[in-house]
């Protein structure tokens, strides 16, 4: 098991069991030492990063480092995620790298990714171990 | 007749003379005034039984025109009295009536044998006077001679009586054996018998002296002379006896000689008297005779004259055709002209015919109407005209007119009618056409509103028609219509150059054409148009004029109303593209702004201001379209808004927007069309660009549907074989699959039917609209349809469901179907656990479409999702807790997309949810 600084989380953002289930396998290939939480959409998302509905705790969650983060979803999509996303405090989104994770091939989407500060990186699905690796690379160990 | 009023006045005045004469006897008597009684001393009195006599013959007289009774009792009283009288001396008795009242003193000294008692002679003569004044009334002539008789009687009596006194011969006023009569006695008895002689004038010697003739003349020249001459000499002789101057028989030879003498005197000049009037009678029947011979040369003269008019005369009425009738009212003929008898009654030649002969020129039901106005005119002697219809002796009907004139003779008796016949059949006729063109005339001028009025130059008369009456605003019976009377009505203001076109036109011109406003004497203000002719005489003077009015008031308030609109348009539309339009219905005159002139391509210098030169401009293939639509705008059939297209001078083709308004009169004729046109090239060009872009589109959606379908189709093959693929692998290596694979494969098998799902449910999404029809749809039996069809969840999960009425719609069935079926399987798929599911489906009636109602008491829907849920793919719940496709509401926001409809929804979090959708029953 690899400890890397800084990434003591990912979160995974998708509403579909089968596609959490293959992502959690691909990153339990690379064999790191973090915590893999999985939520069913946006809102869960930003209550875990809050620590508030589903996840309050009094003791603070580790910060994901990476957000995958699936467009499609039930109760608040990915997109809707991002615009509360922006409002929240620097602590409570610092050091996250949120990536997009999508089945579309729509090239509107992938334009409005790329416009946008919040999203660092826009990924097909399925995640695969190669671009999981580059994705820390490019983040994490410089 | 005057002279019996004369005579009757004398015999009244005679009456009165002797009441007073008697009235002063009588006071005599009373007071003894001799005087009064016997007027000298020695003569015998008048007694006063006699003055009673006379008193009462006196009033007799005065009375007895007033009452014929009153004057026979006091002629029968005097009668009596001095019948009385009479009888005493007759058989010598004395009844003492004599000196009832007074004694005769005077009668006693006399040594009368009866003092107071009158003469014998005087009672004679009052019966005499009393019995023929009480017979005077008499028409029996033989009584009036006997009355006259005793009259003259008396009148002799009283002369001797006279003669007595004057010759002293008392035997004379006594006649000896009876008692003496008074003088004055006599007088009035002379008098009365003059008097009394007079009530029957024309007998007796009365009748001799009251006369004309030669006989009568000669009476009345000798009677009075002679009677005179005698009594003079008699007097003479006993006056020269008394004295003793001559010889008794020298007197009686000079009063004989002198008698004789005086006779032949007096007879002389009587005759020569007479010979003269002789003469004189001689030559006045002399001169009558030549006369009578001097007028009977004239008369023949005069006839042959006559005869000779009245051949002239009957030439020539012969030839103008006039028949002449002359009715002598005494005859009872009518003499009647050549053309009278032959061609209205059949006869030969002209003659004299009885009345009723001539009566046949008329129909015999007019014969009562003539004879009424015939007569009336002999009664005024006034002219008579009267037309009458005739029937010809050839059986023709004709119509007659007679024009009767009544000539009188001297004493104002009307003695003849000359009447003129005239033959105004033909007449009749004229004036019966002149009546109906006149008729027609009148009818259309008033239909059309125009007046009519025609001017006599020489009276200044006008005549005018009812129209004309309208327009002036007067009433032509009450007034008479002058020239002046015309021009009082015009406008001050306009009255100068009226009169001044007036002018002109008497002057030079033959016509002439104004307006100008009239003050009806109601005092409204109206504007006529006016336009005359002068017809002229051969010398070309003016005769009459003949014009027409038309009151134009309402079309200038119109005119000025669209000048207004114009104006107001004009400012609208400048600046912008659009060109203006004003076309004059009535005048065909034809207003385009500058920018219709680009509109059609034309120069100003191009455009004709005609009705025409639009027509012209308008595309040969839209023409007839165009024009029809104005034909039917100024009919007021249509609206004028329409497209159309102009071909410029050019040949460029340009598309024209055009719209207009008619402007009409009071009556609703046209007067003007106003409107406007602009360039709808473009628009129209992009019209069609979209048309031929809708047209792709559509294409493209129905590949794309196509393709849907297909790729829907297809794409279950590979699905199928993984399905079976993974089921092999699983049988196969049972022992060997470790948790990982086994988790896999639920994954896989999961996947595999969701994507059966969604290409199953993408293919119905799809298939909204494709392939059928619409058709009257039951709700009611499609819910219950539906309901059936989902009996195994609606069991399982307990739901009530509550229909109410439902209409029956037209809609597309297989569509409405998967709606109720898509709402229903949410309502029972989103329940409460641990709530029965409640479900009420109601429908409302609304204006145009119907309004569907699904209630449920399931988990609700968060308000923010009210629109998301409707979107494809949308979904608001994890798969693991809700199985879904996200396709169901997608497809029915399809559905009723479909049915021109809206669907939306009412719903709170865990207070159940109301899904409302409407149907256009318009589809």
């Amino acid at each position: 098991m690899k400890k890397i600084s800084g990434l003591d989380c990912i979160l995974l953002v998708d509403d579909d069991d089968a596609t959490n289930f293959i992502h959690q396998m691909v990153i339990q290939r690379l064999n790191l030492d973090v915590k893999l939480q999985v939520v069913h959409n946006g809102k869960e998302a930003l209550e875990y990063l809050t620590c508030t509905g589903k996840f309050t705790n009094e003791i603070p969650f580790p910060q994901p480092g990476i957000v995958f983060l699936d467009i499609n979803m039930p109760i608040m999509n990915g997109w809707e995620f991002l615009e509360e996303y922006k409002k929240l405090s620097k602590e409570q989104k610092a050091k996250i790298v949120i990536a997009m994770l999508t089945t579309s091939v729509n090239p509107d989407d992938e334009k409005k990714a790329k416009n946008s500060n919040e999203i660092l990186e826009f990924i097909n699905k399925p995640l695969e171990e190669a671009s999981l690796e580059l994705l820390i690379m490019k983040y994490y160990r410089r | 007749m005057n002279k019996d009023k004369y005579f009757s006045s004398i015999i009244k005045w005679c009456g009165y003379l002797l009441i007073v004469f008697a009235a002063f006897n009588i006071y005599g008597w009373f007071k003894n005034i001799v005087l009064f009684k016997s007027v000298l001393r020695d003569l015998p009195s008048m007694k006063l039984n006699s003055a009673v006599a006379f008193l009462v013959f006196g009033i007799a007289l005065v009375v007895r025109k007033k009452s014929v009774f009153l004057g026979r009792i006091f002629a029968a009283l005097v009668f009596l009295i001095s019948a009385f009288s009479l009888v005493q001396d007759l058989f010598d008795v004395n009844w003492g009536i004599d000196e009832l009242i007074v004694k005769d003193l005077d009668g006693k000294a006399m040594g009368l044998a009866h003092p107071g008692r009158m003469a014998v002679s005087t009672a004679i003569c009052f019966i005499l006077i009393g019995s023929a004044l009480f017979f005077s009334n008499t028409k029996n002539q033989r009584i009036q001679q006997f009355n006259q008789f005793y009259w003259h009687l008396v009148t002799l009596i009283a002369i001797l009586a006279f003669v007595g006194y004057a010759y002293r011969v008392p035997v004379f006023y006594r006649l000896s054996f009876l008692s003496s009569m008074a003088i004055h006695t006599a007088t009035l008895f002379f008098l009365v018998s003059l008097a009394g002689s007079l009530i029957h004038s024309d007998v007796g010697i009365t009748g001799l002296l009251n006369g004309n003739r030669a006989g009568n003349m000669l009476a009345k020249k000798l009677i009075p002379s002679m009677a005179f001459l005698i009594f003079l000499l008699g007097y003479l002789r006993i006056l020269s006896h008394e004295y003793e101057l001559i010889s008794d028989e020298m007197g009686i030879a000079l009063l004989s000689t002198s008698f004789f003498i005086l006779t032949i005197i007096s007879i002389s000049i009587v005759a020569k008297q007479l010979n003269d009037i002789d003469s004189k009678r001689d030559k006045a029947e002399r001169d009558l005779q030549y006369l009578n011979s001097a007028l009977e040369v004239k008369i023949t003269e005069r006839t042959n004259e006559l005869k000779e008019l009245e051949e002239q005369f009957e030439f020539a009425t012969s030839k103008t055709n006039i028949g002449i009738g002359i009715l002598n009212m005494a005859t009872n003929k009518v003499t009647i002209n050549s053309y009278f008898s032959e061609y209205l009654l059949g006869i030969e030649g002209s003659r004299v015919i009885e009345r009723d002969q001539s009566r046949n020129i008329m129909h015999q039901d007019e014969v009562a109407r003539h004879f009424a106005v015939f007569n009336n005119s002999l009664k005024t002697g006034e002219p008579y005209e009267i037309e009458v219809r005739s029937i010809r002796h050839d059986g023709a009907e004709r119509m007659l007119r007679f024009n009767g004139h009544i000539k009188v003779d001297k004493n104002g008796n009307p003695n003849r009618v000359i009447t003129l016949v005239r033959d105004i059949t033909e007449e009749k006729a004229i004036q019966e056409e002149i009546r109906i063109s006149q008729e027609r005339l009148e009818i259309a001028t008033s239909k059309a509103g125009i007046g009519v009025y025609e001017i006599d130059v020489a009276t200044g008369l006008i005549k005018i028609n009812h129209t004309e009456e309208k327009i002036l605003g007067i009433k032509s019976e009450n007034l008479t219509i002058t020239r002046d009377f015309l021009r009082s009505l015009v406008h001050p203001d306009d009255k100068e150059y009226t009169q001044k076109a007036a002018a002109e036109l008497a002057k030079t011109q033959t016509a002439f054409s104004v307006q100008f406003r009239i003050i009806r004497p109601d005092g409204e203000i109206r504007n006529i148009q006016g336009d005359g002719i002068a017809i002229k005489d051969a010398r070309g003077g003016n005769l009459r004029y003949i014009g027409i009015h038309i009151d134009v008031t309402e079309r200038l308030q119109a005119e000025q109303k669209i000048l207004k609109i114009s104006q107001t348009l004009k400012a609208a539309t400048e600046g912008s593209k659009i060109g203006v339009w004003d076309w004059n219905v009535v005048t065909n005159e034809l207003i385009w702004d500058d920018r219709m002139l680009l509109l059609y391509g034309l120069k100003s210098s191009e455009f004709t201001g005609a009705y025409a030169a639009w027509e012209n401009g308008v595309h040969p293939v839209d023409q007839k379209d165009a024009i029809e639509l104005i034909q039917k705008a100024v009919k007021g059939e249509a609206d004028f808004d329409t497209e159309f297209r102009v071909v410029w001078p050019n040949g460029s083709i340009h598309y024209i927007k055009g719209n207009g308004i008619v402007q009409r009169d009071t009556e609703g004729k046209p007067l003007r069309m106003l409107g406007t046109n602009w360039d709808i090239t473009s628009i129209k060009e992009n019209e069609k660009q979209l048309l031929e872009k809708t047209k792709e589109l559509e294409l493209k959606n129905k590949e794309l549907e196509q393709f849907a379908f297909i790729a829907s189709h297809d794409l279950q093959e590979p699905l199928r074989t993984i399905t079976s693929l993974i089921h092999v692998v699983e049988s196969n290596q049972k022992e060997s699959i470790d948790e990982i694979t086994k988790k896999s494969f639920v994954y896989i098998r999961e996947a595999t039917q969701r994507m059966k799902n969604l290409i199953s449910d993408l293919l119905e999404y799809s298939k909204v609209g494709r392939n059928s029809a619409l058709k009257e749809v039951d709700c009611n039996e499609l819910i219950q349809s539906v309901q059936r069809d989902m009996n195994n969840s609606i069991v399982n999960s307990g739901a009530k469901i509550s229909v109410g009425e439902l209409p029956k719609i037209k809609a597309y069935e297989t569509e409405i179907r998967s709606l109720f079926q898509n709402i229903l399987s949410n309502a029972i798929k989103y329940r409460k656990a641990d709530v029965p599911v409640e479900i009420a489906i109601k429908a409302e009636d609304r204006k145009g479409y119907w309004e569907f109602s699904f209630a449920d008491n399931g988990i609700g829907i968060d308000p923010i999702y009210k629109e998301k849920v409707f979107e494809i793919f949308q979904r608001l719940h994890r798969k693991n807790e809700y199985e879904g496709t996200g396709i169901g509401l997608a497809q029915c926001k399809k559905i009723i997309d479909l049915h021109k409809g809206e669907i939306w929804l009412d719903s709170q979090v865990q207070k159940g949810s109301t899904f409302y959708f409407t149907i256009n029953k318009n589809l």
